[in-house]
């Protein structure tokens, strides 16, 4: 029988409480987390290696989310990008959707909320 | 983001509609439009009427550039407790149309609480004691009671100014979020209001220091804010004040100093003799 294959989550966000909430909560459901608060220190990392998913802010500063985004999907195609943000524009909602994110969610937002967005990536990403 | 927008049949619910329209094209949430009516045995057909036009009003909005929301058919509504018939649709994000039958708080509280929402919407007559649905009083009471963020939309104007009473030293990051919201979709300006006491400024140090954290936090996002410091006995007469000036936006969050000062009752009074859109924080 196929072992269940872990997922590696990167999550990108400037307020130090996103990555508190989520990264227990996510480990918990047997994905492999890594978090930052830095753009530029996730941009580095993303260069050393690929994630299954990606969640990042929009709103920060030095790389900003889009720019990060973008160089998510350059890299790493196959990679599925949740953007949050505490901002949420229609006019960003739609370039991030041009730039072929999964998802979109708007600040404040519940745990349930975006662990339902990541199990839908998840599905995509096993169903390949 | 879960927004709960709660409907009657008068007009001031359709007006209400282009903000939530441009709230929720912008934030992308998961959207209910909740009617209450009084009949228990099914579905009310004036109501179902109204609430299917608020619908077709709402996803002209929203789905202009994008669809954002799928439309829901009147057919779909399926009961799915006593007294309560729902129908939801699964476009990019998440579309809800609910009636509940009995009594309109206890109607909108439950299905804040049933779908943890993050914002509740209501809109209701100008001016000084508020109705809904023929109720006097009835939006102060929601404000009051409800356990999530509540905005009642008194007018509907494109505001410049929020005004944001926010007890600097406790504020969550949920209501500087929701404010972020509000400020984008209003293009305004943000007024932080600090709280001083007969002594200066409460916990000096902590909270100058606190201030000057929160104006760079909205400084560093581009929101051109400033501070205004308020004396504590004052405050009440201030807030009613800043509703002639904007929305006013409130924090009274479990951990608000706010919320010791404005009790629930008082949260409700606000409501009342506020002079424009409100939004109460929790």
């Amino acid at each position: 029988m196929n072992e269940k294959r872990t997922l590696s989550i990167l999550i990108l966000d400037d307020e130090p409480i996103v990555s508190k909430r989520l990264k227990p909560s996510l480990e918990k459901r047997g994905y492999v987390v890594e978090t930052f608060t830095e753009s530029l220190k996730a941009l580095k990392r993303i260069k050393e290696r690929n994630f299954d998913i990606v969640i990042t802010d929009l709103k920060m500063e030095g790389v900003d989310g889009m720019e990060f985004l973008t160089e998510v999907k350059k890299r790493s195609p196959e990679t599925e990008v949740i953007v949050i943000t505490g901002f949420a524009t229609m006019e960003t909602a739609k370039e991030s959707f041009k730039k072929g994110v999964f998802d979109f969610l708007s600040k404040p937002f519940k745990l349930g909320e975006i662990t339902e967005i990541i199990e839908k990536a998840e599905e995509k990403i096993l169903s390949r | 983001m879960r927004i709960l927008t709660a409907m009657d049949s008068h007009s001031y619910s359709r007006d209400i509609i282009p903000d939530v329209a441009r709230l929720a094209a912008n934030t992308w949430a998961d959207l209910t439009l909740l009617g209450v009516q009084q009949d228990k045995n099914g579905p009310d057909r004036k109501m179902v009427e109204a609430m299917m036009s608020y619908q077709d009003e709402l996803l002209a909005h929203v789905n202009r550039e994008e669809t954002l929301y799928e439309p829901i058919s009147s057919a779909d509504l399926k009961e799915t407790g006593k007294g309560t018939w729902q129908a939801s649709s699964r476009g990019r994000k998440k579309l809800t149309i609910c009636l509940r039958a009995g009594d309109a708080l206890k109607s909108i509280l439950a299905q804040a609480e049933d779908e943890e929402s993050d914002l509740l919407i209501l809109g209701c007559t100008r001016g000084f004691d508020c109705e809904w649905e023929n109720e006097l009083g009835l939006p102060q009471k929601v404000a009051k009671e409800a356990n999530c963020s509540v905005l009642v939309i008194k007018e509907q104007k494109k505001a410049s100014q929020i005004s944001s009473f926010l007890d600097q030293t406790n504020v969550s990051q949920q209501s500087l979020e929701l404010i972020n919201q509000l400020v984008t979709l209003h293009d305004a300006g943000l007024k932080i209001v600090g709280l001083k006491g007969q002594k200066g400024l409460i916990g000096k140090e902590d909270v100058e220091k606190k201030m000057m954290e929160l104006l760079k936090y909205y400084n560093e996002r581009k929101i051109s804010a400033w501070i205004k410091m308020v004396d504590m006995e004052n405050l009440e007469d201030y807030v009613v004040t800043a509703t002639r000036e904007g929305i006013v936006a409130l924090w009274v969050g479990k951990k608000s100093l706010l919320s010791k000062i404005f009790s629930r009752d008082l949260v409700g009074k606000l409501v009342s003799r506020s002079q424009s859109s409100i939004l109460i924080l929790r």
